[in-house]
């Protein structure tokens, strides 16, 4: 029997600046469905990813209501991610972690999904991996 | 031989770090590593017939594989008939399977 794949992905982005955001969630939902296992390492703005307080707005501008525009927020992706990623009917699991210290700093505690830890958990997930993509912000 | 990632978010025309970046890979080509070049995002641009990025034919010559996300193509109007020579649309499927390669090495820009 092959050995199950697993990649790490470390991010740093916070939400609703960058591409990079987007791309990595295409790769940790790609993975997911074709069964390979993921494990995100959050890391400074990218623990702000899955803030529960993260609210959808409307657009004055286009003159549409919070419905229409069907604004995303990052903690909705993440919850998503979460809610793929539990290892049922072929898929891959997910395993995401918050630096602790960075929460502490931005204050984001309430968290869609995910778990706190360390750079300890970023070095466990290293040695655990098939491969590792750090996917570094500007 | 290891196998080389290298997946460029950048759009060499604005970003000199991207030509550098891409300028690692294609050392690597030409010493006959296999490499893959993925353009994402604004890397995009850099996939069109008529940008002048002269790595990215260097790259081509010196047999290294140039994929382009689909989506970024998508999202920038770049039909497939626009691409550069050698230049192939990638899926994130794709672009995935090569992450997940334990003999490749995958770096991002």
């Amino acid at each position: 029997m092959a050995e199950r794949k697993s990649i790490t992905l470390a991010l740093m982005d916070p939400p609703y600046e960058t591409a990079r955001v987007t791309t990595a969630f295409r790769l940790a939902e790609a993975a997911l469905r074709k069964g390979i296992d993921v494990n995100v390492f959050a890391y400074e703005g990218a623990v702000a990813l899955g803030f529960a307080q993260q609210k959808p707005h409307a657009n004055s501008v286009k003159g549409t209501t919070v419905e229409e525009e069907g604004h995303p927020n990052t903690r909705a992706w993440l919850a998503a991610l979460v809610k793929l990623g539990d290892g049922q009917e072929g898929r891959g699991r997910l395993d995401w972690v918050n630096c602790g210290l960075c929460v502490d700093e931005r204050g984001v505690f309430e968290q869609a999904g995910g778990r706190r830890g360390s750079p300890a958990d970023f070095h466990a997930f290293i040695q655990r991996s098939t491969n590792v993509l750090t996917i570094g912000t500007r | 031989m290891s196998k080389f990632l290298f997946i460029e978010s950048q759009d060499p025309l604005e970003d000199r770090g991207a030509e550098a970046y891409l300028g690692y890979a294609l050392e690597l080509a030409r010493q006959k590593h296999p490499v893959t070049v993925f353009l994402v995002e604004n890397a995009a641009l850099a996939a069109r017939r008529g940008a002048q990025v002269p790595v990215r034919d260097a790259l081509r010559e010196a047999g290294a594989t140039l994929q382009v996300d689909e989506l970024a193509l998508r999202e920038r109007g770049i039909g497939a008939e626009r691409l550069a020579p050698g230049v192939q649309q990638g899926t994130i499927d794709q672009l995935v399977d090569l992450v997940a390669d334990p003999e490749t090495r995958a770096i991002w820009h």
